[in-house]
């Protein structure tokens, strides 16, 4: 727990980033697994990116305890290629969905599976996507108390 | 410090909207095109140099009355175009049912008033897939006025949207939007019928629609507009038109002369209306019954008008007994769905202008549900679908145990059993309306084909009917039988009438199931001035009046083929099946006392004794194609697997094998279980395909294709110049944008697009804006839309073949001036039910009918390079459950049912010449199965039947996305391609590997480029679906465009010029920001 001594706000936006995405990465989970008929193609892919996302953002929350100090190069370039991963995965999970849904919104607008499938992909993108946001907010801030 | 925060958190920003940027813009080159159609913008152009030796635009070119003296298009002469022949469909159309003291034609400077929301909101196309889209005549406009408002009324489309509520429910909310923005273009004049209508009601019925709330979908309304499970009324009722204006019925006095009431149901994709879905409180207990506020509107105009007409907007046949036996209603006149400019005609019938000449395409029943057909319709799930169905879209079924006796063929056939006293047809079993025993009188209001005029026509024989029978060396037979028919008109007005040439094979008592009287062709008469004569001649193939005998032992190891039995056939001309049915039953000496329903006349009727000698009772088991016809089907029937569950409907006994519900079936057998679990094919990995060839240097460009013959040598070396990674492209995305293939010099293009009533796409979007003819954005019509026409049903009661020729030869106008060689329609399934959400699609009961009209509009679209691909392919018999309901069926109901519509249109035997076969050139496959079997991955249905039987060769592509999980089935079934809506930028953005619908395959493949290589069937498969989709294309507009210089360029569109901008700038600033973070803290450490 000596990670959490003396931290900031910023370090506990991070860290709920880090949880964030760990449940962008279930849901998205479980929307690649309600039907067949909708699994992901890039799904090995997009999980990948998102276990690199966590990974890489415990990385920035423990390296300004280290001899590193706060706002050092490897949290900053870590929290760069995380927000980039994540804006990977929200795109390419709204780019696979992106024929079912406007066909939700039209012609197949009676698709039970599909609308479960859009809900799920929704609360991951949103997941995800607050993540990032987090992420961005909090490289504006210091994250070891002084 | 803080300048390192706030650097840090910039270079964050921008590495994050940098990732967002390339993202988007890879997802918008993906679906490029669909940007493109919405936002009128070009991102890519052909670029051709044409040259005398090698010329562009010269293969498929315009009329001149389309084009200006320079050769570029003119959009007002098109326009105009579309208005004359909507209003010539629109009058032809009209289907006058009753008409009571000469209540009609209205005279000209009539003052009337109309009644009904529908008068003023008319339903003009469907809500969903086949639209009226664009500017448009009202009713009140083409009765009143002389000049177009086409700025102030354009064609409405009422959406739905998905709410959640609180309680969890899912609410279903409407949203009212304008087709096109707005118009800003041409207006045009017509002669309108010069009457004077009553505005009072006209202003309240615009303000009720206005006022319509908009989470309140019982009062919502459009001129296209979905249905919904339960039908809530949107008729005003008194109290509401005089919360708008207390005083609206002052108004009447004024306008008395007639009072025409509109009455309506939509009509759209993706919902059915069901069995008592009507809500509560309407005074209706079917939601194709007149309501309450809908009887009481009647009962107002019959209080107020000395003159009732009630016009019936709809494509669903409503229950109307009622409006036929109130003497107070003066008449009925159906009018469809009339299209934008169709209310012209509507408008020329009402003032006698034009006489009205249609024929209902549908039965009339007194109740929709007195239909054998309407027992099993809507969702049925397997009882025990959850423990043994694995695949998604494989729990829902229906039992079509109504067999054969579908529409008018029920109702007639047991008509004429009951006269004859025969089959227990008088039984009470399927009675709804009668008093006792069944009862034609009580149970029919209007047969089909049934249709009044002004005037009266005297039909007579001109001569005898000649027979003609040929058989060719390889079998295939040519049978015909040709009727010339004297039409006199004997009445006071000129008008046109249909020549409905009707037949009756002879039933053998436990023999295969016949109807007493089926359509076998029909004609129809020139405008005849009163005493003038036409002699109409009708050619019927008689290949339409076999029978298909599942049982029947062809001798060669195979079950089942088209007969004729020997015996006497009975031919006849009538008003509709009915009293064709009563001419022929005159000549077999049948009287009113026998307990006939009207008059029958002997002379109408035609005898023709077949016998062996004549024409060979199996002489139609060799298919025009000359292919030998056997059993294809028997997995349709449910019996097939689980013996005797299942009871069809057969006259040899109406109450014994009158329908049951069958709500509750359990799968047992082991391979229907596996069917239905999509266990089609199993590939292999271990075939030597050495001798399929592929990568050859043969030098061929594709444009050198152009009129080559299907069986020419020069496609052998054309498809072995092209890669099998090429072919595998082109055999999986079939639109609406087709992958281009480098070893044949062919380009990546949008192709496609939909709907019959014209092609949905505005001018401004053109898909080929380097013809000469392209409208620029510029012009003022550009936002004109081609779907305009009316919808299928209004199409087919014309019962004229001209004008179905013409639709579809002025939609291939269209095509050239929209650039688009490929429509998805028109549809060819038949009305199996009135119940059916997507009737206004299709043309008929009739497959007789409905095949003509598809091959009318399919041989007209041809003429200007169009490819008509009539959906869907086959057995779409209901939107329930539409994506994989598995419909049973006897396979003779299949083959005299939908699929005779479907083959008729497809062998176009009337366009066929000793020197060519024409045939059409497209198709599109349904969602639906046949039997426990995928349709598209029916072998038996697309490589045997559909390119056996009948000869297709051609672009035959799925619906949309529809089992992509079945990849290597559809491959191998015949199908050439899949609908796959929305993709574009083959190679790059979109690929094999990366179809998000390819992921998740049933048989546990990864679909890819490399994917069938071990499997010589299917490189087979997808080598045949490339020759076939190229030679499609080889043989439409799309060559306009080709020659050995064309090449496709990327155009710097505005959104992609944003896009590439917007990487540029967030890379340029992250890069700057996070440099600037890397300096200050250098900077601190040196200070």
């Amino acid at each position: 727990m000596t990670v959490l001594k003396n931290r900031t706000v910023g370090a506990y936006g991070q860290i709920l980033a880090a949880i964030l995405g760990i449940a962008g990465l279930v849901l998205m989970i479980i929307n690649n697994n309600i039907s067949s008929s909708y699994s992901l193609s890039s799904f090995g892919l997009l999980a990948a990116g998102a276990v690199l996302g966590i990974v890489l953002t415990l990385v920035a929350v423990v390296t300004p305890t280290t001899s590193l100090g706060d706002l050092d190069v490897v949290s900053t370039l870590s929290i760069m290629v995380t927000v980039g991963v994540y804006a990977f995965i929200i795109g390419q999970m709204a780019n696979e969905r992106i024929l079912m849904i406007s066909g939700l919104f039209s012609w197949n607008s009676t698709n039970a599976t599909g609308w479960s499938v859009f809900y799920m992909m929704i609360a991951s993108i949103v997941c995800f996507a607050v993540s990032a946001v987090l992420l961005i907010v909090t490289s504006f801030m210091k994250t070891v108390k002084e | 410090m803080k300048t390192k925060k706030i650097m840090r958190g910039l270079s964050a920003l921008f590495a994050f909207l940098m990732c967002v940027s390339i993202i988007l813009g890879s997802i918008m080159e993906g679906y490029s095109s669909t940007i493109d159609s919405t936002l009128g913008t070009t991102s890519s152009v052909f670029t051709s140099e044409s040259t005398d030796d090698d010329p562009l635009y010269d293969k498929y070119v315009p009329d001149d009355q389309y084009l200006n003296d320079d050769g570029t298009g003119n959009s007002e002469a098109l326009i105009q175009a579309a208005i004359d022949l909507g209003r010539e469909e629109g009058a032809e159309s009209c289907v006058l049912l009753k008409n009571e003291n000469d209540a009609l034609p209205l005279s000209t400077g009539s003052n009337i008033t109309l009644l009904g929301i529908r008068s003023v909101v008319s339903l003009l196309g469907q809500g969903m897939g086949s639209y009226a889209k664009g500017p448009y005549i009202s009713l009140a406009q083409a009765l009143s006025e002389n000049q177009t408002d086409f700025a102030n009324t354009i064609a409405t489309l009422l959406s739905t949207s998905r709410v959640t509520n609180d309680d969890g429910t899912v609410t279903q909310v409407p949203t009212l939007s304008n087709t096109i923005d707005s118009w800003s273009g041409s207006e045009f004049e017509f002669d309108g019928a010069g009457m004077n209508v009553n505005q009072t009601m006209l202003d309240i019925y615009a303000e009720i629609q206005l006022q319509a709330s908009a989470d309140d979908i019982s009062h919502a309304c459009a001129n296209n507009e979905k249905l919904q499970d339960v039908y809530s009324t949107i008729e005003p009722s008194a109290d509401d038109l005089a919360a708008i204006d207390a005083d609206y019925a002052s108004s009447f006095a004024t306008y008395g002369d007639a009072a025409i009431v509109v009455l309506g149901r939509p009509s759209a994709e993706s919902a059915d209306y069901t069995k008592g879905g009507v809500a509560d409180g309407l005074g209706a207990s079917e939601p194709l019954e007149l309501t309450d506020n809908e009887r009481a509107l009647v009962k107002m105009a019959e209080e107020n008008f000395d003159t009732v007409i009630v016009l019936l907007n709809t494509t669903n046949v409503m229950e109307v007994a009622e409006l036929q036996d109130d003497p107070e209603v003066d008449a009925i006149m159906w009018i469809g769905f009339p299209g934008c400019y169709g209310m012209l005609g509507v408008a020329d019938v009402l003032c006698g202008k034009v006489s009205p000449s249609g024929g209902l395409s549908d039965t009339y029943a007194t109740y929709n549900l007195s239909a054998p057909a309407t027992v099993n319709m809507g969702d049925y799930t397997y009882s025990n679908a959850e423990s043994v169905i694995t695949d998604d879209d494989s729990s829902n079924y229906v039992i079509e145990a109504e067999g054969i006796y579908v529409g008018y063929k029920y109702y007639e056939t047991r008509y004429y059993d009951s006269v004859l006293g025969v089959h227990n047809a008088d039984s009470t079993a399927g009675t709804y309306a009668s008093e006792g025993g069944w009862d034609y009188e009580a149970e029919m209001v209007y047969s089909f084909g049934y249709g009044l005029s002004y005037t009266t026509f005297d039909f007579e024989w001109d001569g005898e009917p000649e027979l003609y029978v040929s058989i060719a060396e390889d079998g295939t037979p040519t049978a015909t039988l040709t009727f010339d028919v004297k039409v006199t008109n004997t009445g006071d007005v000129a008008g046109k009438t249909s020549v409905q040439i009707y037949g009756q094979a002879p039933y053998i008592e436990g023999g295969v199931e016949k109807s007493a009287i089926q359509l076998l062709e029909y004609g129809k008469t020139d405008t005849l001035e009163p005493n003038e004569s036409e002699v109409v001649t009708v050619v019927v193939d008689l290949q339409n009046i076999a029978s298909y005998d599942e049982t029947y032992d062809n001798g060669d190891g195979t079950t089942g083929t088209y007969i004729l039995d020997p015996g006497t056939y009975y031919f006849a001309v009538g008003n509709g099946a009915h009293y064709a049915l009563n001419n022929i039953m005159a000549l077999q000496g049948y009287t009113e006392e026998d307990g006939m329903v009207g008059e029958g006349d002997a002379s109408m009727a035609y005898s023709l004794e077949i016998t062996e000698d004549v024409i060979s009772k199996t002489a139609f088991s060799i298919s025009k194609a000359g292919v030998a016809i056997s059993n294809q089907l028997e997995y349709a029937d449910w019996n097939y697997f689980q013996e005797g569950e299942v009871t069809y409907l057969s006259r040899s006994d109406w109450e014994a094998t009158y329908p049951v519900e069958y709500s509750d079936m359990t799968l047992t057998d082991d391979q229907l279980i596996s069917y239905l679990n999509g266990n089609y094919y199993t590939m292999s990995t271990t075939d030597d395909t050495s001798d399929i060839l592929w990568d050859q240097d043969n030098g061929i460009s594709f444009y050198e294709m152009y009129d080559v013959d299907y069986d020419d040598e020069k496609w052998t070396d054309l498809l072995d110049q092209i890669s099998m990674e090429e072919a595998m492209y082109l055999a999986t995305y079939g639109g609406p944008t087709l992958p281009g293939m480098d070893s044949i010099n062919m380009q990546e293009a949008y192709l496609t697009e939909n709907a019959a009533t014209g092609i949905a796409l505005a001018l401004s979007a053109s898909k080929d804006t380097s013809a000469p003819w392209a409208i620029s954005s510029d012009d003022p019509n550009s936002a004109w839309m081609g779907c305009v026409f009316a919808g299928a049903p209004n199409v087919a009661s014309t019962f004229s073949h001209d004008i179905q020729y013409e639709l579809g030869e002025f939609v291939g106008v269209e095509s050239l001036f929209l650039g688009i060689p490929i429509l998805w329609g028109p549809g060819l399934n038949t009305h199996r039910t009135a119940y059916n959400g997507r009737n206004g699609e299709y043309y008929s009961e009739d497959p007789i009918l409905t095949g003509n009209c598809g091959m009318e509009f399919a041989i007209g679209g041809l003429s200007n390079g169009l490819i008509a691909s009539p959906k869907h392919f086959a057995f779409n018999d209901q939107e329930t459950n539409r994506d994989g309901v598995a419909p049973y069926m006897t396979e003779q109901k299949a083959r005299e049912g939908d699929l005779r519509a479907f083959q008729i249109a497809f062998e176009a035997f009337k366009y066929d010449t000793e020197e060519e076969d024409v045939g059409m050139l497209g198709v599109m496959t349904s969602f639906s199965k046949i039997g426990p079997v995928e349709v598209t991955c029916s072998y038996n249905m697309i490589t045997n039947i559909l390119n056996g039987e009948w000869g297709f060769k051609g672009y035959c592509v799925t619906d949309i996305y529809d089992d992509m999980d079945l990849y290597t089935a559809v491959l191998a079934s015949g199908v050439t391609c899949y609908d796959t809506r929305g993709m574009s930028g083959f190679y790059g953005s979109v690929t094999l590997e990366n179809t998000s619908y390819f992921a998740g395959q049933v048989d546990g493949n990864t679909v890819s480029s490399t994917l069938i290589e071990g499997d010589a069937n299917l490189q087979q498969s997808v080598k045949q679906s490339v020759h076939q989709i190229l030679y499609a294309l080889s043989q439409s507009n799309l060559m306009n465009r080709y020659n050995s210089t064309t090449t496709i360029e990327q155009v710097m569109v505005w959104w992609r010029v944003a896009y590439y901008a917007a990487i540029g700038v967030s890379a340029v600033l992250m890069v700057v920001c996070f440099i600037v973070y890397l300096t200050a803290g250098k900077k601190k450490e040196v200070k």
